[in-house]
Formats: C-alpha cells, sequence, structure tokens
C-alpha cells in the first residue's frame, strides 16, 4: 500500500511537473518572444533609415517591407491563438521610424496576449479543416515566420557591410 | 476509499502527463519534418557547383550553412539525452554528400526526438545557453534551423533562384 502511494506520488510528480510549477510553456514562449523582439528591433536599428528601402534582388520585399512583413503577419498570426483581431492595420509606411513603431506594437501584443494564456489554453485547437492548429502552434507559428524574414533581413545587413546583431534565442 | 483517491490521483497525473505529452511532442515532431522537408528542398535548388558560394566573406558557404544547421540537432539534444555530441561531418562538401548527411542527420534527430519522456522536456539543463528546460532546447533547434535555412535562401535569390515555398 504504501509503496503503491509512493509509486503513485512519483507518477504525479512527473506527470504534473509542468502544471506544478505554474504554467511554464507560457512562460518558456513569453521568454523566446522577448528575446525574438529585441534580436526583431536590433536587427531593424542595425539598418541606416536611408537603407530601408533596400532590397537584394529586385522580387524581394525592401528591408523595410520586410520588417513591416514580420510586424503584420506575427500579429495575425498571435491574434488566432487569441481568438480575436490583430491591432495593426494595413501596414504602408515602411520607413524606419513606422517599422519600429510596428514591431514593437506587433510583439508586445503577442506578449500581453501570452502572458493570460495557461498551459491548458495552449493545447485547443483553434480554427476550421485544414487550417486547424493549436493555440500553441499559433504562437509557434509566428515566432518561425519571424525567424524566416529576419534571417534574410540579416543578409540585407551584410550586404550593406553592416555585421548583423548577436543571434539570440 | 483511500485506494479510490490514490487511483482518481493517478488517473488525474496520467491524463495531465498525456495532454501535455501529446500535445508538445506531437507537435513538435510534426514540424521537425516540416522543417527538415522544407530545408531539403532548399538544399537541392542550390546547384553542385555552387555549394561552396558565400554572399559576404565573413559567412558560411551555402554548403557549410545545411552542414551546420543539420548537425545541431546534436548539439541541442545531447544534455536531454545526457551525451556529449558528436562532430558529425559529411563524406565531403560535394552536394550529394551533404543531402545525404543532412538526411541521415534529421532522421537521427525527429528519432530522438520522438522518443524523449515528458520528465526529458519538462527538466531545466544548464548549458552554454544558460539554464533551459527540453522544451526550450526543442524550440531552439526548430529556431536555429529556420534562423541558417533563411540565409541559405538568400543565396539561392543571388544566383536568381526563388526559394522553395515557405512551410512550417
Amino acid at each position: 500500500m504504501k509503496i503503491a502511494a509512493v509509486l503513485v506520488a512519483s507518477v504525479c510528480y512527473i506527470g504534473l511537473a509542468f502544471a506544478q510549477d505554474g504554467h511554464p510553456m507560457v512562460d518558456a514562449l513569453v521568454k523566446h518572444y522577448q528575446a525574438s523582439k529585441e534580436l526583431t528591433l536590433a536587427v531593424a536599428d542595425a539598418m541606416p533609415a536611408e537603407n530601408y528601402s533596400f532590397k537584394a534582388t529586385d522580387a524581394e520585399m525592401s528591408f523595410g517591407e520586410q520588417m513591416n512583413h514580420i510586424a503584420g503577419a506575427n500579429a495575425n498570426y498571435c491574434a488566432a491563438g487569441l481568438e480575436t483581431k490583430s491591432p495593426l492595420g494595413k501596414l504602408d509606411d515602411a520607413s524606419k521610424a513606422a517599422a519600429e513603431k510596428n514591431i514593437n506594437a506587433a510583439f508586445d501584443f503577442c506578449i500581453d496576449g501570452l502572458k493570460k494564456l495557461t498551459d491548458a489554453g495552449l493545447t485547443k485547437v483553434t480554427g476550421t479543416g485544414a487550417r486547424q492548429a493549436t493555440v500553441f502552434e499559433r504562437f509557434w507559428g509566428g515566432f518561425t515566420h519571424t525567424a524566416h524574414h529576419r534571417g534574410q533581413a540579416e543578409v540585407y545587413l551584410r550586404l550593406k557591410g553592416i555585421t548583423p546583431p548577436q543571434y539570440k534565442f | 476509499m483511500r485506494k479510490l483517491s490514490i487511483v482518481t490521483a493517478l488517473f488525474a497525473a496520467l491524463a495531465v502527463s498525456a495532454f501535455a505529452e501529446i500535445d508538445v511532442k506531437a507537435t513538435i515532431v510534426k514540424h521537425l519534418k516540416t522543417s527538415r522537408d522544407f530545408t531539403l528542398k532548399v538544399a537541392e535548388q542550390m546547384p553542385d557547383a555552387d555549394y561552396s558560394f558565400k554572399l559576404t566573406p565573413a559567412q558560411m558557404s551555402f554548403g557549410e550553412q545545411m552542414v551546420h544547421l543539420a548537425s545541431s540537432g546534436e548539439y541541442f539534444l545531447s544534455p536531454m539525452l545526457g551525451e556529449k555530441p558528436k562532430e558529425l561531418k559529411p563524406a565531403s562538401m560535394k552536394k550529394a554528400d551533404v543531402i545525404a548527411f543532412m538526411k541521415t542527420s534529421f532522421d537521427a534527430t525527429i528519432d530522438k526526438v520522438s522518443k524523449l519522456t515528458p520528465a526529458q522536456l519538462t527538466k531545466t539543463y544548464e548549458g552554454e545557453g544558460g539554464k533551459q528546460t527540453g522544451f526550450d532546447l526543442l524550440l531552439g533547434l526548430l529556431d536555429h534551423t529556420t534562423h541558417h535555412r533563411a540565409s541559405a535562401e538568400m543565396y539561392l535569390r543571388a544566383k536568381g533562384i526563388t526559394p522553395a515555398e515557405y512551410q512550417f
């Protein structure tokens, strides 16, 4: 009986390790979203304002458009996870000042929204059909999309002779 | 009565652990597979002759970017597995050898991740990047691949090749 109780206790401990310590998955996402915000703003800041219209090849977005695309898409992914609307409108102004403002607004929207979630809430499935995804995937999708475009934007910096800021996660 | 409450507690614990495990690990494995397929498409798009191409002198060559991202699974998983990361290398830096190496490395990574226990995911590990849980390390692995693949896609564009459509 005692052994059984100990066994149950250890299973509970392992099983509840995530649940016992608040919301570690939410906390992890908040931490990484904050690092992503800092790195994205550092990349945005490293490019001089006059080079915001620079693009590496004709088919690509300009540096400023990449920054706005990161902001707009991130807010959309997070809005889908939070089942609400993105606070960002159409992002036509691709100047450095506007893009940095948009990045700040998008990341703050995501981080504030994340902080209100629970780990159980992250497992909720939203959307229908092929667009179905868990709330976790909405946020992680936005995160990965940022890394994809920021990774390209860092090469724009290199092409302008600027060493990109140190990678952080 | 006591037995019943223990049994209830056991079921509750199993439900939570299954929930967390299925959702986190299965989701990460799914995205690791998409990441593998997308990265292999990018690797296939660059001609063999341009595997040594780099956009600026300070960067890695295209082939080096591919080897770097494919071999990084070892580093991200080693704390969880309690192993020292092995220094893995392709037979050569030729396209065929690099792609073969990537396939082997990605599949080994996916296999190892799919065998992780909930305890390995939740535990905190001390490493070069400070304190990180297994969950952090897995997200870091995905992010690191995305970061280097994005650079490599810029190399494709510089060679007049439109990169494969983004997948997540």
